[in-house]
């Protein structure tokens, strides 16, 4: 039986992919399938980097991203198409503000930035 | 999700506006505040709060979530983070006199930045409670 945040995740995707359009009450379209799979794809290859308290949030354009918080420290990670993640690392006790697209394919940024926020815990 | 440019009178910079939380993952139960998703565009609707009750703005998303949640920002304060509110009627509820349109015509370069530092300064007026 898999454990670990993996299936929670998925869970979270299903319930995403599932929106009807108007799901934020201001007219959103539904989710991108291509960035769903993307998402899914994500998981499964990083899902031993990530934190257990990742939460997946919907975005009104269609989209979403993957956000941790530590009371006002925050890492976001958006998908912003299937390709390319537009990431936050941000933490004003640190006067860290910083932000950038890279390619999802580039697994060892992603996987570096979750460490950056994981050193937190 | 096209903004379009601006054409509605400027929302005076004394004034506050809600924003209602109206999807689970815009909340942030833990830290007791709203995601970033729920500003991070060029466009999103508001209302002004001078011009309306909480209520009233709560019962007009209630068709999407049964007990949604509301927050306020300053309209000035806004304003220095790069978002610009514009009174503008709401297309889909003409009859909302307190609506207005928050633009944030600033780079792609910048926009989570500013998304976040605006989602930290929210006052929280409703708690949502999701199913």
């Amino acid at each position: 039986m898999p454990s670990g945040p993996k299936p929670a995740l998925h869970a979270e995707l299903d319930q995403i992919a599932a929106l009807q359009p108007d799901w934020d009450g201001y007219g959103a379209p539904r989710i991108d399938p291509a960035i769903i799979e993307a998402a899914r794809r994500f998981i499964d290859l990083l899902v031993e980097e990530m934190p257990s308290r990742a939460t997946i949030v919907a975005m009104s354009p269609g989209n979403l991203q993957f956000e941790w918080h530590e009371g006002r420290r925050v890492l976001e990670l958006e998908f912003e198409t299937p390709d390319t993640i537009h990431y936050l690392k941000w933490d004003p006790a640190e006067k860290m503000e910083e932000e950038d697209v890279f390619p999802v394919t580039d697994l060892g940024r992603a996987a570096r930035l979750i460490r950056w926020f994981s050193k937190s815990e | 999700m096209s903004a379009g440019a601006p054409f509605g009178p400027p929302v005076p910079d004394e004034e506050d506006l809600y924003r209602a939380i109206t999807h689970p993952s815009w909340w942030k139960a833990p830290e007791g505040r709203p995601s970033s998703a729920a500003f991070a565009y060029p466009k999103f609707s508001v209302d002004i709060a001078s011009l309306t009750t909480a209520e009233r703005t709560l019962d007009r998303v209630r068709h999407i979530a049964r007990n949604p949640g509301l927050v306020e920002f300053h309209c000035g304060a806004a304003r220095e983070f790069g978002f610009d509110s514009r009174a503008e009627p709401d297309e889909k509820y003409p009859e909302n006199e307190a609506h207005a349109h928050v633009y944030c015509s600033l780079g792609k370069s910048q926009r989570k930045r500013r998304a976040q530092a605006l989602a930290q300064s929210c006052a929280v007026v409703a708690e949502p409670a999701f199913d």
